[in-house]
């Protein structure tokens, strides 16, 4: 079993109908907290009467009541109200309304509070209580109090739509035919019509060509799994022994590969394509395997990477990875439109 | 049966699988050793192979799993009905992975030393051993009993992470279980 250099040549793909190119941008699969809308939390602020006390006023609040986890509010902020432009925020309202270990501390900075100059009578108000991760999410913020926006370039280029440039959409669309194709040939196996192919994308290698074995009777042959093996038989290891009848699972040896710096690991610095979300297993064995990214066309409903769970960028694992979808989703629906 | 009776038997399983785990120290790998048992007898045993194949999914359980399969095969009976009676000991928490492939084998109960705060999948990460939100697909739901022996496991990880896992590039080298 070896990986054929030029997997175009193959007399098996001919049917295969043409896919337009596409210009469409695969979809970031993020994490929950840079979707979700801004979290608020109540404060009491105040307005400051004399203006010149305001540096003052600043001072002695940082010391007997730092803003603590809401570093990120602008201590000041500045209205149009004539009555009061300036307004500063004092403490948490949970802070002192909690139970009594905080009480004494709580007298204890009302106390002080009252005999700062130049503050208005404290009232309630709602801030952010997390700080924002996204652009969206600041600019949501603002509207209620001003924050500090530490830009998070690799976010922001994720969710421009513009994440991609031509020539990686190109090889992107390309990797993707390629596990599309196998998932057919899955199909004329009677096999579950799923494909799988693992890339190196520094020197454009294609790693393993792979599709879904589970009705071959082990439950567990699942086209990712096929892929993370085959990798191994790529490096000299390696466990499943495949029948001569799926000669379509490709690898590359490591001679048959360009030599790269840095040695191989694992699945490290490599991009899986693969037609359909992969499951719990999956998502969980690319953690183990240290893949890079992940690009998969049709969501399913026990999907780990963005349809139940976001294994990719669980909270608690020590490697998270990158997750595309929708790659050329109106073809690998089409797969799974029958079922 | 009562309560102690069970946790006896457990307890007699569990040393069976740590004898796999010290075997697997000394292979080099991640010290986790499983057994399948079934019919009170152990049908199938595994530990980690992870460094001898090159492949990060090759855990304790999977290896055992695909063992009970062989089994099966070559004695011609039911694997379904084997994984469906079975009781699977182990001596770290199964990781997600694992949790999942559990699930689709259709393994009812598993038994297990010490919490896997990496990697768990019985509640230490998610839960998927107990997670109903997942369909029929996904397996069926399996019962997970904790804390046998675990510190007689932590004891062989803790040996193992004192050293280094050898086959990881330096800039690479993590330890996993
Ligand atoms: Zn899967
Ligand atoms: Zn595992």
């Amino acid at each position: 079993m070896s990986y054929r250099k030029k997997m175009k040549t193959c007399s098996l793909y001919q049917n295969d109908e043409k896919i337009d190119a596409c210009e469409y941008q695969p979809e970031p699969v993020l994490a929950d907290e840079y979707l979700e809308p801004v979290h608020l939390v109540d404060v009491y602020v105040a307005i400051i009467t004399d203006k010149k006390k305001t540096s003052k006023i600043v001072k002695k609040l940082n010391e007997i009541a730092p803003l603590g986890y809401l570093q990120h509010l602008k201590r000041i902020r500045t209205t149009n109200d004539p009555a009061g432009p300036l307004q500063i925020v004092l403490y948490e309202k949970s802070f002192a309304t909690d139970i009594s270990n905080w009480d004494s501390q709580k007298c204890q900075i009302e106390e002080v509070i009252s005999t700062i100059d130049g503050l208005g009578k404290k009232y309630l108000t709602k801030v952010p209580s997390t700080p924002p991760l996204t652009r969206h999410q600041y600019n949501e913020a603002i509207q209620y109090w001003p924050v500090n926006f530490h830009e998070d370039k690799m976010i922001t280029s994720l969710l421009s739509g513009k994440y991609f440039e031509n020539k990686e959409l190109q090889d992107i669309e390309m990797y993707m035919k390629l596990a599309i194709q196998l998932a057919q040939v899955a199909k004329r196996k009677k096999q579950l019509p799923i494909g799988a192919v693992i890339v190196d994308p520094v020197t454009k290698t294609i790693i393993c060509e792979a599709y879904d074995l589970q009705n071959s009777g082990y439950p567990l042959q699942h086209a990712v799994m096929v892929a993370i093996d085959l990798v191994a038989h790529s490096q000299g290891g390696g466990m499943w022994i495949y029948e001569d009848s799926h000669s379509e699972l490709k690898y590359a040896s490591l001679q048959e590969q360009p030599k790269s710096g840095t040695g191989v690991y694992l699945c490290t610095g490599y991009d899986l394509y693969t037609t359909q979300e992969p499951c719990v297993m999956c998502s969980m064995a690319l953690v183990h395997s240290r893949i890079s990214r992940v690009f998969y066309g049709s969501s399913q409903k026990d999907g780990a990477l963005g349809s139940k769970f976001k294994i990719h960028c669980q909270p608690g694992l020590n490697h998270h990875y990158k997750v595309f979808r929708h790659c050329l989703q109106q073809h690998t629906d089409q797969l799974y439109s029958e079922r | 049966m009562s309560e102690v009776d069970v946790n006896k038997i457990h307890v007699d399983w569990m040393y069976k699988a740590l004898e796999l785990a010290e075997k697997s120290l000394n292979a080099q790998e991640v010290p986790v050793g499983c057994i399948i048992v079934y019919n009170d007898q152990i049908i199938a045993d595994g530990g980690n192979e992870v460094n001898e194949t090159k492949n990060a999914t090759r855990h304790a359980e999977i290896i055992a799993i695909e063992k009970v399969r062989d089994m099966c095969q070559k004695q011609n009976i039911a694997e379904k009905d084997v994984f469906a009676n079975a009781t699977l000991y182990v001596t770290v928490e199964p990781c997600i992975m694992c949790a999942a492939a559990l699930k689709i084998m259709g393994v009812p109960l598993v038994v297990y030393g010490c919490a896997n705060e990496r990697f768990g999948g019985c509640g230490s990460i998610l839960n998927i051993a107990s997670d109903k939100s997942l369909s029929q697909d996904s397996g069926s739901c399996f019962d997970a009993i904790g804390n046998v022996l675990a510190d007689k496991a932590v004891d062989l990880l803790k040996t193992f992470y004192k050293g280094e896992n050898v086959n990881a590039p330096d800039n690479k080298r993590k330890k996993k279980s």
